[in-house]
């Protein structure tokens, strides 16, 4: 039997975050309705801070959906996480940048700061009951010393699993499989992988992950996502399925990626 | 030493009026110049332009291995089919389509110079074992062109340097389906920050001529070639980007010919707002970003699309009256 590996889609999360790429709430509504129903584990439905019409959108996947899981996408900060409280999702997904280029250049602040601070928003949206998710932003340019250190921190807060991201993209094949093993080794807490395609390995370093450990794996619907994109879906499950398990079924896949294509057709008219 | 090997010739179609002699013959500098360590040129090309360009190191592509003696002079020669004859070095090419035929290559192993091509589905397996089994086999002389069946032929090729493979077979954009030659040299200056000579700044000049001659279509998000793979819309990531460009970028667009573009939109900040109205020589308050920013975010939900400079200057001129 081969082993499980879960699809988390973040299309509507990462992948809306494109220059220029805006989904009205009926076709996110509809994208998640077919991602649920292709088996897809997990939809990152979008950022509640962004406002009304987001919660909106957010809201009425959790009426739909059926299996998928829905989670939502937050900064490290107490009042994004209100936002998402208020759309109660099944996740509530806390990015924490952990790259010493962006905590000490984008945040100005210092490791000791950011520790108390995650830890104040892991445990905000913990004590209202919700189940949380943290993904290491900049994980690829970051202290693994330092994530493991965190991870065994979140891990006792009751943090679900950690999100190790490729940000900028320059990961290989072989870094991204150590640095999955090393985090698995010393902490033993689920991984999730996000990775972009700046280098044109997104597929690659997602699939090396996975062979690693990680059981999770994020995508997008024709590799949107920042600059390059992010991991492509449809290409990941080509190459995924023939040594995982991903619980996809292929004629909704098809009908999901049909109805895209439609969508970003709309989209990318200039 | 690396050696990158771009085959980039190899894959167009010639009989088409758009490819010229001149065409190649400048399409094959450039390639040189951006980081080409050898150029495969096919007969037919190599016909069109009727010398190599000074500086350019080719390797000619023959139908068979006997063509080789009517075309002397060449460094290598490169093909599937024949043998050697003379003092030529030849490159016997092999088209290797499952790990499993790895084990049957032995009987290849008297050959000088040999170029592994396909392998698509390398990276199922334990990769690195497979490749260390082809070193011990053919040595330095090995050429690795991974094919990109399976949308991993970029990080096979890396891989295969990773590994201690020298010589490796790429073409531009990944034409053919080969692993793309801008990703590759790229992915040496990043990943194993090796510098060589190569002028990336090229790249777009090489696309440009390449769509001269053949239907070539990029994707926007192309890595390294798409158009707008530095258009930044997200209000964390312009955010970030103010304050070092490193923080949400793997490498400076300026390496690749390109530029930053900051945008506006629905994912936007107030960061980026004040960029943008700064730009026109107005500077917001905090109230006054907000206000704008809330604005541009309901334009941009309500049309389904990014804001454009027009809309913004209105927008601006709303918010800040005078000011704007």
């Amino acid at each position: 039997m081969k082993p499980r590996r879960f699809i988390v889609d973040t299309t509507l999360r990462d992948g809306e975050q494109s220059a220029g790429i805006v989904f009205t709430v009926e076709e996110k509504v509809r994208l998640a309705a077919l991602m649920d129903q292709c088996g897809i584990y997990q939809i990152e439905a979008g950022i509640p801070a962004v406002g009304r019409v987001e919660k909106e959108a957010i809201t009425r996947i959790l009426a739909i959906r059926k299996n998928a899981k829905i989670s939502v996408w937050n900064r490290m900060n107490a009042e994004d996480i209100r936002h998402s409280m208020e759309c109660c999702p099944d996740i509530i997904h806390i990015g924490v940048p952990v790259s010493y280029v962006q905590i000490y250049t984008k945040l100005r602040k210092n490791k000791r700061w950011l520790e108390n601070e995650l830890l104040r928003c892991v445990d905000l949206a913990r004590s209202a009951g919700f189940d949380v998710t943290v993904g290491f932003e900049d994980a690829s340019r970051a202290d693994i010393s330092f994530m493991a250190s965190l991870m065994k921190q979140l891990e006792a807060y009751g943090v679900l699993y950690v999100r190790f991201a490729d940000t900028v993209g320059v990961l290989t094949p072989g870094r991204t499989a150590d640095s999955i093993k090393n985090l698995l080794d010393y902490t033993g807490m689920p991984l999730e992988i996000h990775v972009h395609n700046d280098l044109g390995m997104a597929v690659a370093n997602s699939l090396e992950a996975a062979k690693a450990g990680a059981l999770y794996v994020d995508c997008t619907l024709q590799g949107l996502g920042e600059r390059a994109g992010n991991c492509d879906f449809q290409k990941f499950v080509a190459v995924g399925e023939r040594i995982f398990d991903l619980g996809i079924k292929r004629e909704a896949a098809a009908e999901l990626l049909r109805e895209f294509s439609g969508v970003m057709r709309m989209e990318m008219v200039e | 030493m690396i050696r990158l090997l771009d085959r980039t010739l190899s894959t167009l179609e010639y009989g088409r009026e758009t490819i010229t002699g001149n065409k190649l013959a400048e399409l094959v500098t450039l390639l040189s110049r951006a980081g080409a360590d050898w150029v495969e040129i096919p007969v037919e090309a190599y016909r069109l332009m009727g010398t190599v360009p000074d500086d350019v190191k080719a390797i000619l592509r023959v139908h068979h291995g006997e063509e080789a003696a009517e075309f002397p002079g060449f460094d290598y020669y490169i093909s599937r089919f024949g043998e050697e004859t003379g003092d030529l070095r030849f490159i016997h090419e092999i088209q290797v389509n499952d790990v499993k035929e790895i084990e049957l290559l032995k009987r290849f192993q008297h050959f000088k110079y040999i170029c592994v091509t396909g392998l698509d589905d390398l990276l199922l397996w334990p990769y690195a074992r497979e490749m260390k089994k082809l070193m011990a086999l053919f040595g330095k002389n090995m050429w690795f062109c991974p094919e990109n069946d399976y949308h991993c032929a970029t990080a096979l090729a890396l891989e295969w340097i990773a590994q201690g493979g020298r010589n490796v077979g790429v073409s531009f954009m990944g034409l053919g389906g080969y692993a793309a030659f801008e990703e590759v040299s790229l992915g040496i200056r990043i990943a194993f920050r090796q510098k060589s000579g190569a002028d990336l700044t090229l790249l777009p000049r090489i696309l440009a001529l390449l769509s001269e001659m053949a239907p070539v279509k990029v994707a926007s998000n192309k890595a390294v070639l798409g158009s707008r793979i530095f258009t930044v819309e997200s209000g964390v990531h312009a955010d970030g980007l103010v304050k070092n460009h490193s923080v949400y970028e793997p490498y400076p667009p300026q390496w690749v010919g390109k530029e930053r573009k900051i945008v506006l939109g629905k994912h936007s900040g107030r960061c980026s707002v004040r960029i943008k109205a700064k730009e026109q020589g107005v500077e917001l308050s905090d109230q006054k970003a907000a206000l704008l920013l809330e604005k541009i975010r309901n334009r941009s939900i309500e049309e389904k699309r990014g804001v454009s400079e027009a809309e913004f200057l209105l927008l601006l001129k709303e918010v800040a009256g005078h000011e704007a």
